[in-house]
């Protein structure tokens, strides 16, 4: 993506987005600049950053710990599964078990399995398995016939 | 208490999903039996063998489902499958040769195991089909969902007053 920076000596400050089709990215950026961002606060192994919810993959608690996964990186994440799938479900975040929240954006690939199950491929490869029970709900999402709010 | 309702309602559709096994390869034997009856001129079913019947595909359906794997949902046919429905096919045509479904004939019994093992392949396979197509449907449904976040000229205009 091209960047220019004008520096200007008068008048009204302005910033013009010129996009062919609105990503997740620009998104971000619009975000930022209206103020309406939402970052989720993550601890790294080298200190601590604010990360878009379009970075994560998927969260997974384990042993009460809450960690999101990144396309190239793992870090902590203070907030609860339940409070994160409920603040981001209109930003694609879906609890596809007990101890795990998907992006539903970074699903790459959905297989149907025996039982009503389906197993998701997300971007990374990683394949999380969906049980009957949550994946009746992610089939409504995906029609688009239920609010993406949390039960 | 939700743990006790998740396994009840599991305990639930394991049995619902067996009691549909039943009623499924419970007609691929009555029809076996039947089309055996009237080769031989009778339009006549003992009642007592429906019965036995019935009680053999519950027995093989709690063996497949509880022992076996549910191996005609199983995504592939491997060597636990193959096992899987040669032992079914061998109880139903074991059963029907000590019962006497068939007057005590073995060929029969046998080809009772034979016609079992072709219900048992094809109904992987049907359910194999079913699952290829549902999972191009929801791999559709996900591609236009992503879709329905990519804004459109106006939405950007929108995003942007």
């Amino acid at each position: 993506m091209k960047l220019t920076l004008n520096k200007i000596s008068e008048g009204e400050e302005e910033i013009i987005i010129r996009y062919r089709e609105m990503t997740g990215r620009i998104e971000t950026v619009i975000g930022i600049l209206q103020g309406t961002g939402q970052r989720i606060s993550a601890e790294f192994e080298g200190g601590r950053a604010f990360l878009a919810p379009e970075e994560i993959l998927y969260l997974e608690s384990v042993d009460g710990a809450v960690f999101a996964y990144l396309k190239d990186r793992v870090c902590k994440v203070a907030q609860s599964l339940e409070r994160l799938s409920g603040v981001y479900a209109d930003r694609g975040f879906f609890r596809c078990s007990k101890s795990m929240v998907i992006n539903i954006y970074k699903i790459s690939y959905l297989k149907s399995e025996s039982g009503n199950r389906i197993r998701a491929t997300m971007e990374n490869q990683e394949e999380v398995m969906i049980s009957r029970r949550y994946a009746k709900r992610l089939r409504q999402i995906l029609k688009g016939g239920e609010s993406r709010e949390p039960v | 208490m939700n743990r006790f309702r998740e396994r009840f309602e599991q305990y639930l559709r394991r049995e619902i999903s067996i009691d549909f096994k039943t009623c499924a390869y419970l007609f691929c034997i009555a029809f076996f039996y039947c089309c055996y009856r009237i080769s031989q001129g009778s339009f006549l079913a003992n009642i007592l063998h429906l019965f036995e019947m019935t009680a053999d595909a519950y027995v093989v359906g709690y063996l497949q489902v509880y022992l076996l794997g549910n191996f005609d949902e199983a995504n592939r046919l491997g060597r636990l499958e193959a096992f899987g429905i040669a032992l079914c096919s061998l109880f139903h045509g074991a059963a029907s040769f000590i019962l006497g479904w068939f007057e005590g004939k073995w060929q029969v019994s046998v080809f009772l195991a034979v016609f079992m093992m072709s219900c048992y392949i094809t109904v992987f396979f049907c359910n194999k089909i079913k699952r290829r197509a549902d999972t191009e449907n929801l791999n559709r449904m996900l591609a236009e969902f992503k879709k329905g976040e990519t804004y459109g000229e106006e939405s950007g205009q929108k995003l942007c007053d």
